[in-house]
């Protein structure tokens, strides 16, 4: 056994040009796993009460796709790694090494390679998750001292995750082994090396997940219903992504190699067949590349959004400075809350009272309000209003006009457009005689406003009986709140100051004051952890593709350096050379690019629809940020393309046409 | 006749920092006449290959000068060099050197794809080609799928392609057992004796050396000796070779 131990251990040192990029790999897949893992475990002490869940849901989200991302990665690095060492492998064979030795021997390396990763992997992941949880809990004010930021639950399913891994590549590595013929092992480095075959089930299976996934991103409209599918929809697009590049790469490089006035130009020529030849083993690669891009550009582009779009979403939660609820029509009340101002030294400049029902979800069909239980299942938005209801006494004492309305004419204001001269409500009919565009202080949502004026209670209180069949006519009449909403000057301190008074005085509803300067803050801290969180990510998917790509042109540069060699004295001149392989690298670099803008194309609409619900309809700085996102992401790209590239040139030509293999 | 290749005092030293300088050629002088088959016979590290590679303009001699057709090599710019093998040289190599990635027929187009020419002028040189190579059956298969002497085949038949001047041959044989190796060699020698194709092969078999019309034997970076076949068959010239051979070595011997 100890003979084993050193037998792998000298591989390993032997071979450090293959195994120290591995052990980076799956170290740092380690890392990643257990920064997920850790700030998951803190969240409930990160996000305090205010959007826990969506950060926990967001935690989720984010360790189950590294760990998918960790298995991908972490077989393609093996199946690289492999095949550059069947060589290596045939020769122990020959030597008298048994499938048996040989599948102890590589056993041991990986556990070797195991305990290295755990160990690196684990002091990388431990410094960069306290890093991570001191940051977060300084940007969101939370004392550090709360937590440690490391959960003992993150170490070992990290640990496990990564042991799952290798046991996985073990199982692999046997398979592999366990199919071979002794002799085969010397002549595979010939023999693996066939052409690909169009593999036709996986292009179609590929085809039809990325159309359903983009399907289910042009189709579903409604906010919550997108935020359920979105997951589905990722993976369908991730399927797609690999299956295509794998499977649809061979199908139009063998169409290109068809079409002989293409084929036979010498770019072309060169690169097609050298694409062609190691589409398969590359495209899984490719394909993750793809994918880690788009979710770089979303993610970043959606965490910059929603931070720079706090002020937005601040304003479309809370329209007013302060607001809240009494008992009953109080009529000292406004005084009260103006005293008790000024002890704040904040001044009111304008109190609006409104007195009347609750605002309700109800659907319009057509011209017809009905509440939303009278139909069975999902509604959908698209028919969905916020509506108010409301008598012309009480819109005239909100709004301080003096407006009236007689017999069945009625007042409404919508914040889109509404067509139709009447309004069906129940089985009274109403004839829309005023239009207002405008309303003060009405909440911006995803949800369209409807508010209507009648000219009389009774008539108020018919209509809300058909949104409310539960509830009896003296139960509505008396279900009735006022509203204060106040305008305020006066520093944002004193303003917090005032909310927190104003919830102990008693003077207005428990749980209904709500403060803008409040909700900033609570907004500010959550949109800031989002953007960390984004960043976090972010990097990680850089560093990532970074990897893949660097690991990919070291593999490539091998695989190629012969290639080279014959072609430069067959007659490529060494210019020749440098601009076959820059078109090729440009080739490679920039499909995965491509592939990600379009899948940002489609997700962005999706996503967009998702970040309504945090209030955020505006679509065009949405975009913006992403277009802004996408320019320094391709910047980083092309610096990438420069580092990996010289790895993948120097190697191709530092070999004289002269040299004898 | 015409002389298609001349060398004038070739030298080659290869100079490496801190070691001393190593001789690999001194002072070669030959001529190679258009049409000739010509082998230059020499032990490993005789310098054999750097002569080869040195008319292959891979690599520059120290001293001397090389012209092809009256062109001086030494005057073919590093950055046209391809274009210069590409255009008047063809080679074979022992290990036959072909492309994976492409299949036989694209193998052999290989130069003229290079070169930009017509899809009509390959597809009609490699007919014909093909015929007198016995390649016909194997286009459209891969290399992985050929036997050794198939492959070599093939890689004649990209040297021929582009119709150059010279055939310059390094060990075509090496990797070939007896039969494939003559089968090979009786191949050269039609190709040169039917379309007068000019072939410089470089071996150390006396079997290869002798399909050839002459034989120019290689030691210490020096020419030997010069072997015409002249009215010879190919079993004669080999005795004759192999007699030089051994008289050579045990000159060798007594040298020391």
């Amino acid at each position: 056994m100890k003979f084993y131990f050193k037998l792998a251990a000298t591989n390993l040192k032997a071979d450090r040009r293959l195994f120290v990029p591995f052990v980076i790999t799956t170290s740092f897949l380690m890392a990643i796993n257990l920064i997920m893992l850790n700030a998951y475990a803190s969240s409930d002490v990160l996000f305090s009460e205010f959007g826990a869940s969506a950060g926990r849901s967001l935690f989720m989200f984010g360790s189950v796709i590294t760990a998918i991302i960790s298995v991908i990665l972490v077989i393609y690095a093996n199946n690289f790694l492999r095949k550059q060492r069947i060589r290596q492998l045939g020769l122990y064979n020959i030597i008298g090494f048994g499938k048996g030795e040989l599948s102890k021997m590589m056993a041991i390396e990986k556990l070797l390679l195991l305990l290295t990763t755990l160990l690196l992997g684990g002091a990388l992941g431990t410094v960069l998750s306290r890093i991570s949880y001191l940051t977060l809990a300084k940007t969101l004010h939370v004392n550090h001292h709360l937590a440690f930021g490391l959960s003992q639950k993150a170490f070992s399913i990290a640990g496990m995750i990564t042991i799952g891994l290798f046991i996985i590549l073990m199982f692999i590595d046997e398979i592999w082994l366990i199919r071979k013929q002794p002799l085969d092992l010397v002549r595979e480095q010939s023999a693996g090396e066939r052409e690909p075959k169009i593999a036709w089930f996986t292009l179609i299976f590929s085809l039809v997940c990325l159309i359903a996934g983009y399907t289910l991103a042009v189709v579903i409209t409604n906010p919550l219903e997108a935020m359920s599918m979105f997951f589905f929809a990722v993976i369908l697009v991730i399927t797609g992504t690999y299956g295509l590049f794998t499977s649809g790469s061979v199908f139009v490089l063998k169409w290109l190699r068809r079409r002989q006035n293409y084929y036979y130009q010498p770019k072309h020529f060169i690169n097609v067949s050298n694409l062609l030849y190691r589409m398969q083993q590359n495209g899984a690669g490719l394909a993750s590349i793809a994918i880690l891009v788009t979710m770089t550009l979303i993610t970043l582009a959606t965490t910059a959004t929603l931070f720079f779009g706090i002020n937005e979403i601040v304003n479309a939660q809370t329209p007013v400075d302060l607001s809240y609820s009494l008992k009953t029509n109080d009529a000292d009340a406004a005084n009260r809350v103006t005293e008790l101002a000024k002890t704040h030294h904040v001044h009111v400049r304008s109190i609006r009272t409104f007195s009347g029902p609750s605002s309700t979800l109800a659907l319009l069909e057509k011209n017809r309000l009905n509440s939303q239980s009278s139909i069975n299942g999902p509604f959908g938005f698209d028919n969905a209003r916020s509506v108010q209801l409301m008598t012309i006494a009480n819109y005239n004492r909100y709004t301080g006009q003096s407006r009236s309305l007689n017999g069945n004419n009625i007042l409404i204001y919508t914040s889109n457009h509404y067509a139709g001269n009447t309004l069906i409500i129940g089985k009274q009919s109403y004839h829309v005689a005023t239009r207002v565009s405008s309303f003060p202080n009405a909440p911006k949502t995803f949800i369209p406003n409807l508010f209507v004026a009648f000219p009389s209670e009774t008539q108020m209180l018919a209509a809300l009986h058909h949104l409310y069949p539960k509830k009896t006519l003296a139960e509505l009449k008396t279900d009735v709140t006022t509203n204060q909403d106040l305008m305020l000057s006066g520093s944002h301190a004193n303003q917090t100051k005032l909310y927190q008074d104003l919830n102990k005085s008693g003077i207005a509803l428990p749980d209904t004051v709500q403060s803008r300067a409040v909700n900033y803050d609570d907004t500010t801290s959550m949109m800031s952890s989002f953007l960390f969180l984004g960043i976090v990510f972010g990097v990680t998917f850089i560093l990532a593709t970074l990897l893949i790509l660097y690991y990919k042109q070291l593999a490539e540069g091998y695989a190629d350096e012969r290639r080279y060699t014959i072609l430069q004295r067959v007659g490529l001149s060494l210019r020749e050379v440098r601009s076959t392989i820059n078109s090729q690298l440009l080739m490679l670099f920039y499909l995965p690019l491509v592939v990600a803008a379009i899948h940002v194309g489609f997700a962005l609409p999706f996503v967009q629809r998702i970040m309504m619900l945090f209030g955020l309809p505006d679509w065009q700085f949405f975009l913006t940020v992403s277009l802004i996102t996408l320019a320094i992401f391709a910047v980083i790209y092309v610096l990438m393309y420069r580092l990996t590239g010289n790895v993948y040139y120097r190697i191709v030509s530092r070999r004289q046409p002269t040299s004898r293999r | 006749m015409s002389t298609l290749l001349k060398l004038k005092n070739v030298e080659k030293t290869y100079t490496s920092r801190g070691a001393q300088p190593v001789q690999a050629l001194v002072n070669i002088s030959f001529t190679v006449e258009s049409g000739e088959f010509v082998a230059i016979m020499g032990e490993s590290g005789s310098g054999k290959s750097t002569l080869l590679n040195l008319i292959a303009t891979l690599d520059n001699p120290t001293g001397g000068e090389i012209t092809l057709n009256g062109q001086d090599l030494r005057k073919v710019k590093e950055g046209a060099r391809a274009k210069f093998r590409r255009e008047h040289l063809g080679f074979i190599f022992q290990d036959f050197d072909l492309l994976d990635t492409f299949n036989v027929q694209d193998n052999i187009f290989l130069p003229l794809v290079l070169a930009k020419k017509p899809l009509a002028l390959m597809k009609e040189r490699l007919a014909k080609l093909a015929l007198r190579l016995g390649i016909s059956d194997l286009l459209q298969k891969y290399p992985y799928e050929l036997s050794g002497g198939q492959q070599q085949r093939v890689a004649a038949a990209r040297a021929m392609i582009t119709e150059p001047e010279i055939l310059l041959a390094d060990e075509p044989t090496g990797a070939l057992d007896s039969k494939t190796s003559s089968e090979l060699l009786d191949l050269l020698t039609d190709v040169n004796a039917q379309i007068q194709q000019t072939i410089l092969m470089v071996t150390h078999s006396a079997i290869a050396a002798s399909h050839s019309q002459r034989v120019l034997f290689i030691r210490d970076g020096q020419i030997f000796h010069q072997l015409y076949r002249g009215e010879l068959d190919q079993p004669d010239f080999l005795t004759r070779i192999s007699e030089t051979m051994t008289a050579m070595l045990t000159k060798e011997g007594e040298g020391q």
